[in-house]
């Protein structure tokens, strides 16, 4: 085992005794120097040129990199027109082929869907609709016998589907929506077929369309009062796929969609936070909270039925803030964090909206700070804030405009 | 003017309090500023940095009796040395552990306590600016501002083993130029 050495450290003692006596005078002028410094920084803030440049620098730098978020965000999201003269271009041909495809419609049919056009670009669920009745009126008149391979024998079933659409009609115009949760959808009362579900539910569909189609000649085409459900998401690299597939189907003698269109009109968030602030470093701090926020919405549904979709988030961000410049009641700093929001209760029209997966978001905000008190302070913040993309059942604001701008004020409580 | 008035007034930006609180504690702090900084200009600007630093944070000063703004007001003006040596890059730790345990275990010549009171306290001063910047560091912490070797770590991020290795180093080498100024001493 080793011995510890012991030394003789007396003169250290000694020594620092010595050094503490050293006879030391104060710099001369040192307090004019100092009292001349003071001034300056009493002048305050508000005439230092320099801080003014720097807080300009780093705020035009946010404004770059904001401005640029959201150039980015708006050139991948295509404008509406475009969207739906893309729609029109690809689903004109979409339709024909899958028409003739499912119901076995002839050529001259074809020709007639051809001249088709689409009035309402918007609503390309009205387009199909129109699109196969009209045709179907059109080949009926003609010749009936065009749709042979329909396998429901439309005399035997006529009476039963036309008391079964009346009562449908009556039903539906009283439901503005269904429940969206998850991935799976609801009809409230009627089935409902996904894509995924198999060549045997297929198959049951292509009876329920014929039954469908056969009623519908006779009672005049009237797809007034359909009860359409909200699309979760609208697929608009290949419309059609939502709309003559797994999403477009008719059921006694209503043709319904899964994708109906429908527009929002988004309203600005409203929120409130509580903050506290705990000082990590000399100019660093961590803050963390509980923050809510009203998404509110007005959701039209085919240019026709307007309902309002308001969502209640909760979270809690934490964020860290870097102090760049600071005096005695002011303070400027930097903060970047994130943000978990969850949906606590949300409601379209009477229907209640679950969503169960979580919003993250990431912000950088530039922010000013008064203090009010030892602990309390007023501050006002302008940043930035970017929503990670999630697949939500419905749409929302951070959804829609991924990147925004954001302007805050409040109360903070700290620490330090 | 009491601490604790004097204080409040620093805290109201009253220049008549500040002028007294830089009249009542500038010496102390300039020796301190002394101690850390090897140029007499530097210590000078870091008096003046210091007491800057002194009146924008006095805010979080609290009074816990007295003699306590005199410690509070040495300490800003501890960690602005430290800063500022940082922001030099005048303090290099680099050493391996091991190294250092080996160093610490080889013994020196001590000088005896009552050549110590015969140099001339300016003259201990100077031998103690002439160490290498991270041993006078270590050493004024251990020895004047009375930190253990943990503390010592935690304040300049190194490590426990380190900051003592670099107080023995500075130790022996103060020893050693305390025995050869003796010396000369004796033979003139």
């Amino acid at each position: 085992m080793k011995k510890k050495i012991e030394y003789d450290d007396s003169w250290i003692e000694a020594f620092k005794k010595s050094v503490e006596s050293v006879d030391t005078k104060l710099p001369e002028n040192g307090w004019e120097r100092l009292s001349e410094s003071l001034s300056e920084r009493d002048k305050g803030f508000f005439f230092n040129r320099n801080r003014w440049i720097s807080i300009a620098a780093v705020f035009c730098g946010l404004l770059i990199i904001g401005g640029y978020i959201l150039w980015q965000a708006e050139n991948k999201r295509m404008p509406i027109e475009k969207q739906s003269s893309y729609i029109a271009a690809k689903s004109e041909d979409s339709i024909k082929n899958k028409l003739s495809d499912t119901i076995g419609i002839t050529d001259n049919e074809k020709e007639i869907i051809k001249v088709l056009t689409l009035k309402n670009s918007h609503s390309l669920v009205a387009f199909g609709e129109t699109a196969m009745t009209k045709t179907y009126n059109a080949s009926s008149s003609e010749d009936i016998t065009s749709i042979k391979s329909v396998d429901i024998k439309i005399d035997s079933t006529k009476a039963i589907a036309s008391e079964k659409v009346k009562k449908h009609c009556n039903r539906s115009q009283k439901k503005e929506s269904v429940e969206t949760t998850g991935k799976k959808e609801q009809w409230k009362g009627r089935p409902f077929y996904s894509s995924t579900e198999g060549k045997a539910k297929n198959k049951y569909r292509a009876k329920k369309l014929a039954v469908s189609l056969a009623y519908n000649t006779m009672q005049n085409n009237d797809f007034q009062g359909t009860d359409f459900s909200y699309s979760n998401h609208l697929n608009f690299s290949d419309p059609m796929s939502a709309m003559v597939s797994s999403d477009f189907i008719m059921e006694n003698g209503i043709f319904k969609t899964r994708s109906s269109l429908y527009s929002y009109h988004h309203k600005q968030p409203l929120g409130i936070r509580l903050t506290v602030q705990k000082q990590l470093y000399n100019n660093l701090a961590v803050e963390t909270g509980v923050a809510y926020t009203l998404l509110s919405s007005n959701v039209t549904l085919n240019n026709v039925r307007e309902i309002k979709q308001d969502l209640n988030y909760l979270s809690i961000p934490v964020r860290l803030n870097w102090t760049f410049l600071r005096t005695n009641e002011n303070s400027f700093y930097l903060g970047s964090g994130i943000s978990p929001d969850y949906c606590i209760y949300g409601r379209r029209g009477s229907e209640k909206i679950k969503i169960n997966k979580i919003q993250w978001s990431v912000g950088t905000v530039l922010g000013a700070q008064y203090k009010i008190s030892e602990h309390i302070g007023l501050y006002v913040e302008g940043g930035c804030s970017y929503h990670i993309k999630t697949n939500l059942p419905v749409e929302t604001i951070w959804q829609k405009n991924r990147a925004g701008i954001t302007l805050q004020i409040g109360v903070r409580y700290f620490n330090h | 003017m009491e601490e604790q008035e004097i204080a409040n007034k620093c805290r109201r930006k009253d220049r008549e309090a500040q002028q007294e609180l830089y009249e009542k504690f500038g010496e102390y702090l300039f020796r301190i500023c002394l101690r850390y900084m090897k140029q007499r200009s530097d210590a000078e600007d870091m008096l003046q940095e210091s007491f800057l630093k002194i009146f924008d944070v006095i805010g979080k000063f609290k009074w816990l009796g007295k003699g306590s703004l005199r410690s509070w007001v040495a300490r800003v003006t501890i960690n602005e040395c430290l800063q500022k040596l940082r922001k030099k890059k005048l303090l290099d730790f680099s050493e391996s552990v091991e190294n250092s345990k080996n160093t610490c275990d080889k013994p020196y010549e001590s000088p005896e306590k009552e050549n110590v009171n015969c140099i001339p306290p300016a003259v201990l001063q100077e031998m103690l600016l002439s160490l290498p910047d991270g041993y006078r560091t270590v050493f004024n912490l251990y020895v004047f501002e009375k930190k253990s070797h943990r503390e010592i770590a935690g304040m300049l991020g190194i490590n426990e083993k380190s900051s003592s290795s670099q107080f023995y180093r500075a130790r022996k080498q103060l020893a050693k130029k305390i025995i050869n100024y003796r010396k000369k001493q004796e033979s003139v």
